[in-house]
């Protein structure tokens, strides 16, 4: 009440000082304000925050105002009565069928054409000033080996876009263009370098294998400043091309790791010619991929390979020579020549374009062509390389001060597992104890290089576990003939009766 | 012949000069354009204020007073002279400014990583000058809801009387009343931490 009471006074305070009371009203405010010094203040108080809103500060004058807004209207005018005619829904829609139905009589092939000028159009746009993958990006080592291992090669690695090759699970191969997660590539080359315990002059050797792909992989993939990357589908060969002249090597290095990850009726000397096929197999006139901010689309574009190569060559010795980097970007230049009406639109590729993700799958008429019978090669390239990465794996059992045993993958450890959990590939395992934990290892990896240490007390107390299981397996078993005995004699006893 | 006397604007019967409102308007429903401009001139300052007071964008000041006249010369034919011209206009600005708050808060929901409504940021020690108040307190009436800020700006602004404010906004002279009050408790709250300094 006393709050509704309050209210009502400062209500009419507020109204008193805009001077909006009646005469009554306010004369009977004005003896409460006199009596009392709290309304006396709230008064005060109402009187300056009118007076800042009030004395707020006034723009000035802006003089030209009504000669802007004059024009203004004069323009919309002006265009009002040009189409004035055509805001009756009615005429407007009756005019646009009849000029319809014109062109279709006269050109019946307008819309058509229109279309496929402005798909051409488009293309064009898109494919202008394409220039090979090394104008923006120059490839180490380590992501030659991505590509041909991971799958994966960066396209932009200030923005973790890139380029990945693989299948889907019918098998079909794709191509896509996407955001990387956080996540890195699980085998790099470190790990592949560690895993092979190469030494120094092998790794080398690792490095110029893959860096002599460079430019090969340079010249399948097309760029240009209006953000298009234009793929071919050769891609795929050189990444065969990577990954069986990889496993050569392997295999002349290790004859044994070789005959241990390389598949039945796979011999060494079958891999090689696989990147001799490989670089031969490419055409002057290819039919790419082209992803672009607009569309997804395929395209033949010709490119001369033999002048792209001596081109990319010129390129890198410029930039070894000049430290003037960007003036020889600039004059990097390359004929790229476009089909003009050879989009192929009739060809069936399936798109998929997700938050972060454009995957086209390759059509079967275009995936490997150049290579004849490729697909068994590449299946089997496939298992060699899934048998390569379970290889790499380094699992370390070490055991802790409390006498617990853990088993790790790298530098992860884990303390006081009852039992050892891992991962080989995409397989999980889990061993319920050490002996078939180290059984399992000897089947898998047929050989015992890898050992398995327990500390003492570990050890002392499997073996008194061990004598109480054996000492309660004799109890059990004591007992069981003991009831069987009696059980006899029970049966003994009561013989049946005969009626 | 009646319907045609109805037709005919109601004007009062007070007597027109050449510059006022009514009589301008009347000249130029009677065809004589050329008068929207005098009518411009005349109020294009109030509008220009009132919309800067509402909506505290500087930038948005030019388009808003363009929109507010255009719409004024494509209705002026309409208008019908139970008001003063100056209530119309102000119903009109309101309503220009109401539409331009809507946008923001779509677009502000459609992106939301544009930036949020400015905070009043300015220490109490640093209150040394009259711009500094002024910046402050254009900030406290810009943070008021759009119901409550209006009838403020109109009252202690632009110098409306109740009955006046109730016209443009199209509500009653009571709701005006306790809207010009709560408007003023809540700026209040809002210059709280200047208290000392202001109030």
């Amino acid at each position: 009440m006393m709050k509704w009471y309050n209210q009502n006074i400062k209500e009419q305070l507020s109204a008193y000082l805009d001077d909006e009371l009646p005469k009554h009203e306010k004369d009977i405010l004005e003896d409460k304000i006199i009596s009392s010094p709290v309304l006396q203040s709230d008064v005060e108080a109402g009187r300056k925050t009118k007076e800042y809103v009030s004395s707020l500060k006034r723009l000035p004058e802006d003089e030209y105002f009504a000669a802007r807004l004059i024009e203004k209207i004069k323009s919309e005018k002006s265009s009002h009565k040009i189409f004035s005619f055509l805001k009756k829904p009615v005429i407007a829609f009756g005019i646009i069928s009849i000029s319809l139905m014109g062109v279709l009589k006269f050109y019946p092939n307008f819309f058509p054409s229109f279309l496929s000028k402005q798909k051409s159009n488009l293309v064009d746009f898109y494919t202008q000033n394409l220039k090979p993958f090394i104008y923006v990006a120059d490839l180490n080592s380590e992501d030659i080996f991505n590509f041909a291992f991971n799958n994966n090669l960066p396209l932009n690695k200030e923005d973790r876009q890139m380029l990945q090759l693989d299948r889907d699970s019918n098998g079909n191969q794709f191509v896509e263009v996407k955001f990387a997660g956080n996540n890195a590539n699980v085998f790099n080359l470190s790990a592949f370098v560690k895993s092979f315990k190469f030494n120094k002059e092998q790794k080398y050797t690792v490095d110029s294998i893959l860096l002599s792909h460079s430019d090969e992989i340079s010249s399948h993939i097309l760029v240009n400043e209006k953000n298009t990357v234009a793929v071919s589908p050769e891609i795929w060969n050189s990444h065969n091309a990577i990954r069986s002249d990889l496993l050569a090597y392997v295999a002349s290095v290790n004859k044994e790791v070789s005959d241990r990850i390389m598949p039945v009726a796979f011999a060494a000397n079958n891999v090689s010619p696989v990147s001799r096929v490989a670089a031969q197999g490419s055409h002057e006139d290819d039919t790419y991929f082209v992803f672009c901010p607009d569309t997804i689309f395929t395209q033949k574009l010709h490119v001369n390979k033999e002048e792209l190569k001596n081109e990319i060559k010129r390129f890198k010795k410029e930039m070894s020579n000049h430290s003037d980097e960007l003036n020889k970007l600039k004059r990097f230049k390359i004929d790229v020549k476009v089909f003009p009406d050879e989009f192929t639109s009739s060809q069936k590729m399936k798109v998929l374009i997700d938050s972060n993700i454009c995957r086209i799958q390759i059509p079967q008429e275009i995936a490997m062509e150049s290579l004849p019978d490729f697909e068994s090669i590449n299946s089997a390239l496939d298992v060699a390389f899934d048998q390569l990465r379970n290889f790499q794996f380094d699992i370390r059992v070490e055991t802790n001060e409390s006498g617990g045993a853990s088993v790790s993958t790298d530098k992860k450890k884990r303390k006081n597992v009852q039992k050892f959990e891992f991962k080989v590939g995409d397989e999980n395992f889990v061993m319920p104890n050490p002996d078939s934990l180290a059984n399992f290892f000897r089947f898998f990896f047929q050989d015992s290089s890898k050992t398995f240490k327990f500390n003492d007390r570990m050890n002392q107390d499997m073996e008194v576990f061990k004598k109480e299981m054996e000492k309660f397996k004799l109890d059990m078993e004591k007992m069981k003939k003991e009831l069987q005995k009696e059980l006899k004699k029970e049966a003994k006893k009561k013989e049946p009766i005969e009626i | 012949m009646e319907k045609e006397k109805r037709d005919e604007p109601v004007i009062p019967q007070t007597i027109l000069t050449l510059n006022d409102d009514f009589s301008l308007i009347k000249r130029f429903i009677d065809g004589d354009e050329s008068v929207f401009k005098v009518l411009v001139n005349r109020h294009k300052e109030k509008v220009r204020n009132l919309i800067f007071v509402t909506l505290n964008n500087a930038d948005m000041i030019d388009d808003i007073s363009q929109e507010v006249f255009i719409s004024v010369f494509k209705k002026l034919d309409r208008f019908r002279f139970e008001s003063q011209f100056t209530t119309w206009l102000y119903r009109i600005t309101i309503n220009k400014c109401r539409d331009h708050l809507r946008k923001v808060k779509i677009r502000s929901i459609l992106s939301p990583f544009s930036a949020s409504e400015e905070e009043l940021s300015y220490s109490s020690s640093n209150l040394h000058d009259e711009t500094e108040i002024q910046e402050i307190v254009r900030k406290a009436v810009a943070q008021l809801p759009i119901k409550l800020r209006t009838p403020l700006i109109l009252k202690d602004f632009e110098g409306l009387s109740y009955q006046e404010i109730a016209e443009s906004i199209g509500v009653e002279v009571g709701t005006i009343k306790s809207r010009i009050f709560r408007a003023r408790e809540a700026l209040k709250k809002n210059l709280e931490p200047w208290k000392k300094e202001l109030l």
